[in-house]
């Protein structure tokens, strides 16, 4: 059962959204990003709305899946329009005992709530549509760029796609050495903090070890399979640019430049 | 010359404190003089500890020799600007096959070395469709290693050496960790890969049985090459192998203690399908 968990959230369905390339992706969620903190109007945010409305029904993904990413974000929403709901002075709506709520409030509160659940739900777009493995395909490709600035790009990439074919395999372990020390009276659910750290410890411990030596396992099997850093390495599948990513960049940068004629000359 | 020749090879692990001293050092390998010969089938024998991984790494210099050399096709693996094409030459097959397998889609984990050599990628597509069908995981290309069963995720690291196109595999316990039937599996793999495509294998086991499938036995105990032949000279050899702390395959003993209590049997039978031929022509 626990091998079987999916990381990140990937959505698997044929739509252009999942064909697209990860960089075109990427490009995309970024410009979307941008063009949410251009918005002063309440056209703006009927257009971005307008957006990811369209985009959520090309990646047929299920409504309830694109908004589960909101959990995550729910206080800090409920508290950003509490905030600004009851703290921005201006034109007076109602009055109730010493709270007052203006007609400026509930304008910035709810463009505040638009623009963090189009924000959230716009990168969720992307990693729903995208696989963990061409997400890091397309970081390492699209980042290339900061290598000039000796940032390890190659070297993160590979670090992210380690982690994602391991992190199924310990949780597993986890759970095995769990089930063993729970066998043996180990009780991983009673008691207060420290005692329930205390119960981690002949947990973490054979993990760690564990682990390490998986490490040093890979990292010899690695070698020996001539790897030598991200210098001249090919790809089985390189990232290439289909004739759909050129049609995204066209409408990314017709949306951009829609958003700034909108900042311009709606007030 | 072979096409591995191995010559006064020595190796010590070096144990460093804290400080990066010397703190003591333990002697793996001891004076190890071998010749492996192109299209060999050597199985390497020996109880824990007795050096059998540090000789297999020797091979394609993850690690190098503390004295003596090791020459590969005539490069020595001392020379750092031949060394991919050393480990290229000589693939290698670990014993945990969780932990020798990188990418998290089966036809990217067989890419791996030829990505990492710069293979073109059609070329590289193609090596990986054509040695997945000869280890047969043609249908698994596009699944993730952590669905697959042991031996399959050995036959998918065998895929990987295998898309390198390596003139030799040296494979360390490969089965190890595996159930009867992964382990049928991955010796027929080996088996066919030397007998159909010429490949020189080299594989470090402890159980006899499989052993006896080699054209070749040789056993390291203490740190040093204690006996080198065919399996039925080595086999024959009960006390060497017993001293170092190796049985016979049980066909072996079998036919052993039946010949004891009597019954008239040839020398050097290994294998089971040897000691029913041998007892049917008895018959007759
Ligand atoms: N990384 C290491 N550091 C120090 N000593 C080691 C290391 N690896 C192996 N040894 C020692 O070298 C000897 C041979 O080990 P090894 O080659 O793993 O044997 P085998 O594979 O036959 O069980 C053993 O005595 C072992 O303790
Ligand atoms: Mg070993």
């Amino acid at each position: 059962m626990l091998r079987d968990i999916t990381l990140g959230q990937y959505y698997p369905a044929d739509s252009v959204l999942h064909r697209l390339d990860p960089r075109t992706k990427l490009f995309g969620t970024m410009i979307y990003i941008v063009s949410l903190f251009l918005c002063n109007s309440w056209i703006a945010y009927g257009a971005a709305v307008a957006a990811l409305a369209i985009l959520i029904i090309l990646s047929k993904v299920p409504v309830g899946f694109m908004f589960r990413g909101l959990k995550a974000i729910l206080v800090l929403l409920l508290i950003s329009v509490f905030f600004n709901l009851f703290f921005t002075s201006g034109e007076v709506v109602f009055r109730i005992w010493f709270i007052t709520v203006t007609k400026e409030g509930i304008r910035t509160a709810v463009w505040m709530a638009v623009r963090l659940i189009c924000l959230v739900t716009g990168a969720s777009i992307m990693t729903l549509t995208t696989t963990p493995n061409s997400l890091t395909d397309g970081l390492e490709k699209s980042l290339g760029f900061l290598k000039v600035i000796k940032v390890p790009v190659h070297e993160i990439a590979m670090m992210m796609s380690i982690a994602l074919r391991f992190i199924p395999i310990l949780v597993e372990e986890t759970d095995k050495i769990m089930k063993a020390q729970m066998a043996r009276g180990a009780d991983f659910e009673e008691g207060g903090l420290v005692a329930k750290a205390k119960a981690m410890i002949p947990l973490l411990i054979p993990l760690f070890v564990s682990a390490f030596r998986r490490a040093t396992e890979l990292a010899t099997a690695m070698e020996a399979r001539c790897y030598h850093g991200g210098e001249g390495r090919t790809k089985l599948k390189p990232l290439k640019y289909q004739t759909i990513d050129r049609v995204a960049y066209v409408l990314i940068f017709a949306f951009l430049v829609l958003m700034i004629i909108i900042k311009i000359k709606v007030k | 010359m072979g096409l591995i020749d191995v010559k006064n090879l020595t190796f010590d692990y070096i144990i460093r404190d804290e400080n990066d001293q010397i703190e003591s050092s333990v002697r793996a390998l001891d004076d190890i003089n071998l010749e492996v010969n192109a299209g060999d089938f050597i199985a390497v024998l020996g109880r824990n500890g007795s050096g059998k991984s540090t000789f297999a790494k020797m091979l394609n210099a993850i690690l190098l020799p503390t004295f003596g050399d090791v020459l590969v096709i005539g490069m020595n693996t001392k020379d750092e600007s031949r060394m991919l094409d050393i480990r290229k030459n000589v693939g290698m097959v670990f014993q945990n096959p969780d932990n020798q397998i990188v990418a998290n889609v089966v036809e990217e984990d067989i890419a791996f070395g030829p990505e990492n050599l710069g293979v073109p990628s059609d070329e590289m597509r193609r090596r990986v469709d054509e040695v997945s069908s000869t280890v047969g995981m043609k249908e698994y290309l596009l699944k993730s290693p952590n669905n697959l069963s042991g031996g399959q995720k050995q036959r998918v690291a065998i895929a990987g050496v295998l898309a390198m196109k390596p003139k030799c595999i040296v494979l360390d316990e490969p089965t190890a960790m595996l159930d009867p039937i992964g382990r049928r599996d991955i010796i027929e793999t080996v088996s066919k890969l030397n007998r159909e495509e010429g490949i020189t294998i080299i594989m470090i086991t402890h159980y006899m049985e499989e052993a006896a499938a080699a054209k070749r036995v040789v056993v390291i105990d203490k740190n040093k090459v204690r006996a080198d032949g065919t399996p039925r000279e080595v086999f024959a050899d009960y006390k060497t192998l017993r001293e170092c702390g190796l049985d016979v395959p049980q066909v072996t003993e079998l036919a052993g203690l039946l010949k004891n209590a009597g019954l008239p049997l040839r020398d050097g039978i290994i294998t089971i399908e040897e000691l029913i031929s041998e007892l049917k022509t008895r018959k007759s």
